[in-house]
């Protein structure tokens, strides 16, 4: 006789196996893409950049005449 | 018993037929290129036959229009390039020569005016505050005391969701990362301009307004050729410029006086925008978005 599979315990039973194979197939898609990143370019935070700005640790000695600032621009602003 | 009122009167018809005979005149005030740009197919489905007929009679009809020898290039990206761009910060003066620089190559309208580049000002004390910067300053010498520049235009993002809010499929990713926009194919819905974290897409609000003698003949179907009212527009990384054989910075990056601005492809470790990438912390406009920008920020200080 053919065992009935699709019993309550079974459910459970793959329910489980399922979230096993979740755990690691989620971290190593997280390592991956944290790799990626890592390996393009070393970022530079909000604050660290705001940091850099405040200390003034930049000035540049070129002064020159603007050009004129824009008039009746319709474009979206940042 | 009510009687159901007849609608095949005399006034029925009348009024039918004068309905139809403006429909008539309408459609044939229409030329036929107007016909040819309606039901044109999508950039991306053409074939290159197709596109070669488009191309040349953009040219006719852009040559007879402004007077001057166009040239419209449908020139696809090449394998083996991905642009990116990168600005110091600490070398922008806010001088806004590379905001006028664009608006010339790429046939930006002056009147309304449109400017893919807004170079923001703000204040060292605040840091990055987009909310407190401003782009209508017009002091005598720029840099001012106390502030510094932070020029925004689209960031080409690998994950831009400008293109993915288009309800028509008229604005994509090329394979060299350029962010493009078919204009035959923009409705002017403006989804995409809503979906714009950095304020990079322009919408034509009115007929775009280019002085005849001012305009650039060398144009590119997806890049600067010359738009209509209704569409949409952003920086294309000039990519007329960058896409030819001989290799062309942007506009914007050759006419910047203080070197502020390089431009190259990251897939080549060779290249100076890639250089900067290994060797300097790069900053990108929010990043908590994760548009993931190819447009970087760094301090070369």
């Amino acid at each position: 006789m053919l065992n009935n599979i699709n019993t309550r315990r079974d459910f459970f039973k793959n329910m489980l196996l399922a979230f096993v194979a979740i755990i690691p197939l989620s971290s190593f898609i997280l390592k991956n893409s944290k790799t990626l990143k890592n390996h393009e370019f070393q970022t530079l935070s909000k604050d660290e950049a705001n940091e850099i700005i405040k200390n003034e640790k930049f000035y540049s000695e070129t002064n020159i005449k603007p050009k004129p600032a824009p008039i009746n621009n319709v474009g979206f602003r940042i | 018993m009510k009687m159901i009122e007849k609608d095949n009167s005399r006034r029925e018809f009348l009024k039918k037929v004068g309905l139809l005979s403006l429909g008539t005149v309408a459609l044939a005030s229409c030329n036929s290129s107007d016909y040819e740009d309606f039901l044109q197919q999508n950039f991306k489905t053409l074939s290159k036959e197709e596109k070669d007929e488009i191309v040349k009679n953009l040219e006719k009809r852009y040559s007879e229009k402004y007077g001057k020898e166009f040239h419209v290039s449908d020139k696809a990206a090449k394998e083996g390039i991905l642009f990116g761009y990168a600005l110091d910060i600490s070398r922008c003066v806010g001088c806004r020569r590379c905001v006028y620089a664009c608006v010339e190559e790429n046939n930006q309208s002056r009147d309304p005016q449109i400017h893919w580049i807004q170079v923001l000002q703000m204040h060292k004390e605040k840091g990055i505050d987009f909310a407190h910067s401003t782009v209508h300053y017009n002091p005598e010498i720029v840099p001012e005391p106390g502030k510094f520049y932070l020029p925004v235009a689209c960031q080409q993002c690998r994950n831009p969701q400008c293109t993915t809010v288009c309800p028509t499929r008229a604005t994509w990713q090329e394979e060299d990362g350029i962010v493009v926009v078919d204009y035959n194919w923009c409705i002017g819905c403006r989804y995409c301009v809503a979906a714009c974290p950095y304020g990079a897409r322009h919408f034509n609000w009115g007929e775009p307004n280019v002085p005849i003698e001012e305009i650039n003949p060398e144009t590119h179907y997806l890049g600067n050729r010359p738009r209509t009212k209704g569409v949409i527009e952003k920086c294309t990384f000039c990519v007329q410029r960058v896409r030819k054989d001989e290799g062309h910075y942007p506009a914007c990056v050759e006419i910047c006086p203080v070197g502020a601005r390089k431009f190259g492809n990251l897939l080549d470790p060779n290249s100076e925008v890639r250089y900067i990438l290994e060797n300097k912390r790069v900053l990108v406009l929010k990043e908590e978005l994760n548009t993931q920008p190819k447009f970087y920020y760094f301090f070369g200080v």
